[in-house]
């Protein structure tokens, strides 16, 4: 039995597969590992995993995709679902945008790449004990 | 009797004296006959008395007389003839001198007393004509003196009474009046001059006999101008002492009067002027050092300026004025006693300061070295120069920083131009960073997940050796011979529709934790295939081995996400060094237009990847000579532009196309388009319609210039709301 889910979102497979086998690797078989390419494909994976009454605990998005950026795929999730734990993975500071994700977002944490595993599994950590 | 010829007057004595003895002896003669009683008879011849007397006797004695007489006669004649001759010729010799003809020369005869007399008479006429000549010379001088005179003099007498006697013809030239006119007139002719009044007076003591000095009268001239006359009278007195008459000499002096009225008036006029100049002016000595010595004269405003008196000035030279400060310094550069002009600051008596300039001129007066000096007070002059120098100086400044505004203005324009292509840079880096930053996450992380991976691969590798059944590594074998060889390009959503298809098929065969397997398929990249080992996980052990698999594989898998990463680095690093590369300085070269655009395009990739598709619509186009880095800022901005324009959505579609001596590439976005009416502002520098720190204004300014200097044109079309398209034209040569 599964805890629950953690979303990826990112529209380079590189860093999904990436990051998906390093919180495998820390996190093991607890969560269930859902990766989108982008917020669209995102939003679809809340729905179904609702759906399947999986729980999404946490939201890992990078913030410059094609269509929504992050910050605004977050403000979206936070208006439906506003307990999931929300983090922005970033090659790009945009200072505006994080400011925005803070205010309208409850963003929790943000990473930058290239990002170390240490700073990753603390604030998955972090903000897995922050749901429970 | 008188006017009778010597000759004559000795003939007619003669001719008496011997009348006179004819008439004796007749006398004798009729006495001796009348006391005679008797008459002889010889006398009385005839009985005639008379017949008596002249006897024979008689008649004898009166020719013996006549022939006496006769020879007499002739004996004057004959003596007096040659000296009649002489007398005859000193006598119209005598005439000619009378008639001033002195060139005369009597010939000499003889040796007689008359030849001593002529000769005596020529050298008298010759002394005569020396003397007559001397006189006619001297005369004509006096004549010439006395003409002269009269031009100007009136001679002049009065009796007692104060009647003029005489008055000299020359009245005539002088006043206009003749003598008898002037002699009437003469009391009525005095003018109202107050100077009449003291003549008057003059005249009256003359009168009394009193010797006046000379003075002067003024009379109307017939032409009724007024004559200033200078008198000079003489009280003439007889042997008793007794005044008989006064003599005058009257000189017409109104020409001399009126020059030295004249000389007066241009005295005052020098003196009013050299009082009066608002001006130094002084004349002071100069010593026999050549030194400038004591004032002489100084005038009103010299003393009223400097505050001394002109007694106080007499014991000062005009070195004294000079302020002690400045004295040194300045009497070496200028002497006073040059002829030149130069600068002094002088102190007057109460310690102001004067600056003054002076003029000075040397010269002699009686053998004395003077100058004479034109100092003219320029304090105000200065104050006004030492203004308009600071002024100057004020504006030289002003014009400096003015200059250096410009400067600034000019550095801060290519700052700005810089700024343009750094903002252009900055943004593409920003978005450079994520390009890269992104691989470099996937590369750290892989790199991590590689090593676990190994470890965990190495550790298990003895025991799946040795542990391992046949049936078991046959899977383990399987499993890595499928393992990434599904399409590395699926997506996510792929992949999950996948992982439910695997899990339910593996559910469908009653295998253990069907998703668990699935994911690790998915992670395997074991896709479509998948069935070929499902039916091989029957065994408890299936998950184990599958799991060994998997370590054994994200090696490779890792290493692939590693690969991949680098090459995305590498893009991006290769499309910046290209963005960035600098020009050989001012050389052209030849470039690939397209190859430039696409470096562009790269590095924008992120924020192209938001929402706009780029659709590329390119002729191959031969190479143009350019500066590369100039037309990558071209590309840079427009394609900037164009994700602005349409806000990060929206279709950009660049087109190049080859007109054999051109090339036109053109960029077309269908974002917001541009307003009519700032159409023809948007290639101003400066003009922007961005927010405050998008953009300077200058990019498109910068464009123009850029494609100007290739000898291209640009040209744009654009529709409010409908988008903008701009089209570059380079020639190819």
């Amino acid at each position: 039995m599964v805890y629950g889910a953690i979303l990826c979102v990112d529209d380079e497979n590189i860093i999904l597969d990436s990051l998906q086998e390093q919180l495998e690797k820390y996190f093991g078989t607890d969560y269930l590992y859902e990766t989108a390419e982008n917020a669209e494909e995102g939003l679809e994976i809340i729905e179904e995993l609702l759906k399947d009454e999986i729980k999404i605990l946490i939201i890992v998005t990078d913030w410059l995709m094609p269509g929504i950026n992050g910050d605004e795929f977050l403000i979206k999730v936070h208006e439906k679902y506003p307990l999931i734990v929300k983090t922005i993975l970033t090659g790009q500071a945009n200072e505006e945008a994080i400011n925005k994700a803070k205010k309208y977002a409850d963003l929790f944490g943000v990473l930058y790449k290239p990002w170390s595993e240490a700073e990753l599994f603390n604030i998955i950590k972090s903000a897995l004990n922050k749901n429970e | 009797m008188k006017n009778l010829q010597l000759r004559t007057k000795l003939i007619i004595g003669i001719t008496l004296v011997f009348a006179i003895i004819i008439i004796c002896l007749l006398i004798i003669r009729f006495y001796t006959i009348i006391n005679l009683d008797y008459i002889p008879e010889e006398y009385t011849d005839n009985g005639n008395i008379i017949n008596s007397l002249f006897n024979r006797q008689l008649v004898f004695n009166l020719i013996v007389v006549v022939c006496g007489y006769i020879s007499a006669i002739l004996i004057i004649t004959s003596a007096t003839n040659p000296l009649l001759r002489n007398l005859k010729k000193i006598s119209e010799a005598l005439n000619k001198v009378l008639n001033n003809e002195y060139d005369i020369k009597i010939p000499v005869d003889g040796n007689s007393e008359l030849s001593t007399l002529t000769i005596g008479f020529n050298s008298m006429c010759n002394k005569i004509k020396d003397a007559y000549e001397d006189l006619k010379e001297s005369r004509k001088k006096y004549e010439k003196l006395i003409d002269n005179l009269e031009e100007e003099y009136i001679f002049y007498s009065k009796s007692q009474s104060g009647k003029l006697l005489t008055v000299s013809s020359s009245v005539k030239n002088i006043l206009g009046y003749d003598v008898d006119e002037f002699m009437k007139l003469k009391d009525s002719l005095y003018t109202n001059n107050p100077v009449n009044e003291k003549a008057k007076e003059h005249e009256k003591k003359s009168l009394e006999g009193i010797q006046q000095p000379k003075f002067t009268v003024e009379l109307f001239s017939k032409k009724g101008k007024p004559h200033t006359i200078e008198i000079s009278e003489v009280p003439i007195y007889d042997e008793k002492n007794q005044l008989t008459s006064i003599e005058g000499i009257a000189q017409d002096i109104t020409k001399g009067k009126i020059a030295e009225d004249l000389i007066k008036e241009q005295e005052q006029k020098y003196k009013l002027l050299f009082n009066k100049a608002s001006d130094f002016v002084f004349l002071y000595e100069i010593d026999d050092n050549s030194k400038p010595g004591k004032f002489l004269e100084v005038n009103d405003y010299t003393t009223q300026k400097l505050g001394y008196s002109q007694e106080e000035l007499a014991k000062m030279s005009p070195e004294d004025l000079t302020a002690v400060e400045f004295s040194d310094e300045d009497s070496k550069k200028n002497q006073l006693t040059d002829d030149s002009k130069f600068e002094r600051i002088w102190e007057s008596k109460d310690g102001t300061l004067l600056n003054v300039e002076i003029s000075n001129h040397n010269f002699k007066i009686q053998d004395r070295n003077v100058a004479i000096a034109i100092a003219r007070d320029i304090t105000e002059r200065k104050r006004v120069e030492e203004e308009i120098r600071y002024v100057n100086e004020e504006l030289i400044n002003q014009k400096e920083n003015l200059e250096a505004l410009i400067d600034n203005l000019t550095q801060t324009q290519e700052q700005l131009v810089q700024s343009e292509k750094m903002a252009a840079l900055g943004q593409l880096i920003a978005g450079v960073a994520h390009e890269i930053n992104t691989p470099l996450g996937a590369i750290k992380a892989s790199i991590g997940n590689l090593n676990d991976s190994l470890d965990k691969a190495l550790n298990e590798l003895p025991s799946l050796v040795t542990e391992r059944s046949a049936e078991e590594l046959n899977l383990f074998i399987k499993i890595l011979e499928l393992a990434n060889r599904g399409s590395p390009n699926i997506s996510s959503r792929e992949k999950r529709k996948y992982r439910k298809e695997i899990a339910k098929v593996l559910s469908d065969n009653n295998v253990d934790s069907p998703n668990l397997i699935a994911d690790i398929f998915i992670y395997l990249h074991i896709f479509e295939k998948y069935n070929q080992i499902i039916d091989l996980f029957k065994s408890e052990k299936s998950l184990e081995i599958l799991n060994s698999a998997k370590n054994f594989a994200s090696i490779q898998k890792n290493t692939h996400t590693i690969l991949l990463a680098v090459e995305k680095v590498t893009k991006v690093v290769f499309a910046l060094k290209k963005y960035v590369h600098r020009d050989v300085v001012g050389e052209k070269v030849p470039t690939d237009i397209i190859d430039g655009i696409e470096t562009v395009l790269t590095l924008y990739h992120n924020q192209l990847k938001q929402g706009i598709e780029v659709i590329r619509n390119y002729d191959e186009l031969p190479e143009v000579n350019c500066y590369e880095d100039e037309m990558n800022q071209v590309w840079t901005n427009l394609i900037h532009n164009a994700i602005q324009a349409m806000d990060y959505k929206g279709i950009l579609s660049i087109s190049a196309k080859n007109n054999v001596d051109s090339i036109s590439i053109s960029f077309a976005d269908n974002g917001s388009g541009i307003e009519k009416d700032i159409q023809d502002k948007i290639f101003e520098p400066f003009f922007t319609t961005k927010k405050q720190g998008e953009g300077s204004g200058m990019g498109l300014d910068i464009v123009k210039k850029i494609i100007e200097k290739h000898d291209g044109k640009i040209i744009f079309k654009s529709e409010p709301g409908k988008g903008t398209e701009f089209t570059i034209n380079l020639p190819v040569k």
